[in-house]
């Protein structure tokens, strides 16, 4: 946050926009998303589907397929050795840009199952990414190190494993394995897109602990994707909550969850259900995320919001960066005081 | 009792055939829960009985055409004067004098029909010649290197013609010339295919794996290159082909141009797959580690659908062996002294020779033969790139 030295910030994203040109219309995927993250901290990303999440993920390692995908606006910089990075000026073919992919940046996937190809082993995989990375190594080499990061992510017996197919893996192996391969050049951030949301839950907790491990051993920073508040609250120093594209509230995770000021965020935990209070019944958000194709005037909460304003909420775009309280950041006119 | 015990004895017999048959199956089935995929591949393609058979007679083929020096009796261009269009000799098991002996052929005798005006051959009883195996003539090299000197069979006297499929116009044998052609039939297949599977493989892959305007020009292009016909094509780059070059500058060339349009079909393939791979995560998650696009594409994408890809090339060679005979046939592609399938056929362009000297078709039967067997390989291979699949 904020609160942190300015030299601890690793990544930045100021207004970034990431719009889709499909031939019928264009599709505001990501529309002014500001986001700080800091050395060894963890940053959650809520939101529900569709929101931006993923696709602000992909569009720090410039990921995004293009055509259709452009950043059209906005600056992603990464602060690497006292020189700053900006990523959108990168081009996504660039050697600067498969650089920071895997070396900087390592990024894991929902989807373990299909998050490896099926065939070559999962310590050809891994050893791609180091061989790919670091010129000096050789094969030997990366197959110790392959063997290394497979036994520090868990996996028993790496030495016979590493030689093992994906198919060979369960689910939260295969997850390790890709936690192993995002790991293996010490990135100094790591984007977890949903990385637990095709697992069971015990194996989901097992993967969280050992994220938290890792980067209590490394220092790295997260990036966690989930619509699992659950799982944020669990893990982030920080949280961004998203909707339409939008960062609608920003804060700490103590203040986002005692403190929730965006309708949308209050409307999100009324719509968990809680474990030790007393048995209420669950509210959902009415309405359903509106088309990004055409949306609201206005606040593009504004149609679901209960708190709706008419003549403010349905007319003017509310500015991102309220500051209800210190640290505190909420994109909501409730909480403008001019 | 007497009876009894060679009964028992054959039932034994048979049971434990019998159970061994079953225990082997049954290990062949068990083998196969942890066989790898080239293994899957090969038991599939082995129960399609037709392509194991093609194929071991394209190799027989193959290997009878490269080392045709030793196969064939005479040499491409070896010429028997006075033997102009002779009908093939026969052989005879049984001698003149009706006892069975070792295959033998008499000579031939050549009169002129002086009511039709035609050569009459005949058989000179009198002076029969025993065919024998490795037998000795004139040192030669096998491809040119090794120095030998038998050819797998054929008669002492070198001078009493063995045409086993007749002779051609200028009184050559067309065994042998089929023998020989088949180097350049059979392979110029393979070398298109090769420039094909190149070219295909990857503007296929850029088109499929980048999209957009690269994959529209593509597109384009092989639109362009399809709805143009074969023939004109191919006859109009021929043509180009300068009159003083060499048989090896124009086999290249003939492979160049037989290529043009093969590769348009892999493309079109490779591209269809590629969309569908390229937005597996196991691509992006590539991507993501720092990959290139060049690695991501020929080490992730395509080795996906190799199986497929062997399938489609080995089903493209007959094209390329249809293609070039019919160049040659219509004197556009390989040129004599050269000589393949085609150019052999040439010869039996016009009526005279198919009613009076029938033999001289007989390397269609060859390439006929050559292509249904690449088929059957090929429809093999198809069954047995997907083991899993296959209906059993």
């Amino acid at each position: 946050m904020s609160k942190d030295n300015a030299e601890d910030i690793i990544l930045e994203i100021k207004n970034l926009k990431t719009h889709f040109t499909l031939d019928t219309g264009i599709i505001r995927a990501v529309d002014g998303v500001n986001l700080t993250i800091s050395r060894g901290k963890t940053l959650g990303v809520i939101g529900e589907s569709g929101c931006g999440k993923s696709v602000t993920a992909h569009s720090i390692l410039r990921l995004t397929p293009s055509p259709p995908g452009e950043i059209v606006d906005g600056e992603i910089l990464l602060h690497r050795d006292g020189e700053v990075i900006d990523i959108t000026k990168l081009k996504p073919t660039a050697e600067a840009m498969r650089n920071i992919r895997g070396d900087d940046i390592g990024m894991i996937f929902q989807e373990p199952m299909t998050s490896f190809g099926p065939l070559h082993t999962i310590g050809d995989q891994i050893m791609e990414t180091i061989l790919i990375h670091q010129k000096a190594a050789d094969k030997g080499e990366a197959r110790g190190q392959a063997i290394e990061l497979l036994r520090q992510v868990g996996i028993p017996n790496p030495e016979q494993r590493i030689d093992a197919y994906p198919h060979e893996f369960s689910g939260g192996m295969r997850q390790r394995a890709m936690i192993a391969m995002a790991l293996c050049c010490s990135p100094t951030l790591l984007i977890a897109d949903e990385p637990t949301t095709s697992l069971d839950v015990t194996i989901e907790a097992q993967i969280l602990e050992l994220l938290t491990d890792l980067q209590a051993e490394t220092g790295m920073a997260i990036m966690l994707i989930s619509h699992n508040l659950a799982v944020v609250s669990e893990m982030a120093d920080d949280i961004a909550v998203m909707y339409l594209g939008k960062r609608v509230e920003f804060g700490t995770t103590d203040a986002i969850f005692d403190n929730p000021l965006h309708p949308y965020t209050q409307g999100l935990w009324r719509s968990i259900p809680s474990v030790d209070g007393p048995l209420e019944k669950l509210v959902p958000i009415p309405g359903v995320v509106p088309s990004p194709r055409d949306l609201p005037p206005g606040c593009v909460f504004a149609p679901r919001c209960s708190e709706f304003m008419p003549g403010v909420c349905d007319q003017l775009k509310p500015v991102p960066v309220i500051e209800a309280e210190p640290d505190h950041f909420v994109a909501c006119y409730l909480y403008d005081n001019e | 009792m007497n009876r009894k015990i060679p009964h028992s004895f054959f039932s034994g017999i048979t049971s434990s055939y019998l159970r061994w048959r079953e225990t082997r199956a049954k290990k062949i089935q068990e083998s196969l829960y942890y066989a790898s995929q080239r293994k899957l591949v090969w038991h599939a393609f082995k129960k399609h009985k037709l392509a194991r058979i093609s194929l071991v007679a394209l190799a027989i083929l193959y290997f009878v055409s490269i080392f045709a020096d030793f196969f064939a009796p005479f040499g491409p261009l070896e010429r028997f004067k006075d033997f102009n269009d002779a009908p093939p000799t026969g052989i005879h098991l049984i001698n003149a004098d009706g006892k069975l002996g070792r295959p033998c052929v008499y000579e031939t005798k050549r009169e002129l029909n002086t009511d039709t005006f035609k050569y009459e051959y005949s058989e000179d009883l009198s002076r029969s010649h025993i065919i024998r195996i490795f037998v000795k003539t004139e040192p030669y090299k096998l491809l040119g290197i090794i120095p030998m000197q038998h050819k797998l069979f054929g008669l002492e006297n070198r001078q009493v013609p063995l045409l086993l499929f007749g002779s051609d116009r200028l009184g050559r044998d067309v065994f042998s010339r089929i023998l020989y052609a088949g180097r350049i039939s059979l392979f110029i297949g393979f070398g298109g295919v090769a420039v094909a599977f190149i070219l295909g493989s990857i503007l296929g892959g850029i088109s499929g794996y980048y999209g957009g305007v690269v994959d529209e020009a593509i597109q384009r292009v092989i639109e362009v290159l399809i709805s143009v016909p074969d023939i004109p094509i191919w006859i109009a780059l021929s043509a180009a082909l300068p009159r003083d070059w060499g048989t090896i500058n124009i086999y290249l060339a003939i492979t160049l141009i037989l290529s043009i349009r093969g590769w348009t079909g892999l493309a079109r393939v490779v591209r269809g797959r590629i969309i569908s791979l390229r937005e597996e995560e196991f691509a992006l998650a590539a991507k993501a580690a720092g990959a290139s696009d060049r690695r991501i594409i020929f080490k992730h994408l395509l080795p996906a659908f190799s199986s497929y890809l062997i399938v489609h090339i080995t089903l493209a060679i007959p094209g390329m062996i249809l293609g070039e005979t019919a160049l040659s046939f219509l004197g556009l592609g390989i040129r004599p002294p050269a000589v393949s399938w085609g150019t052999l056929l040439q010869e039996a362009q016009d009526v005279n020779v198919l009613a009076n000297f029938p033999w001289m078709l007989i390397p269609a039967l060859f390439v006929v033969g050559a292509i249904l067997m690449f088929n059957f390989v090929g429809d093999g291979l198809r069954d047995a790139a997907d083991p899993y699949t296959s209906s059993r």
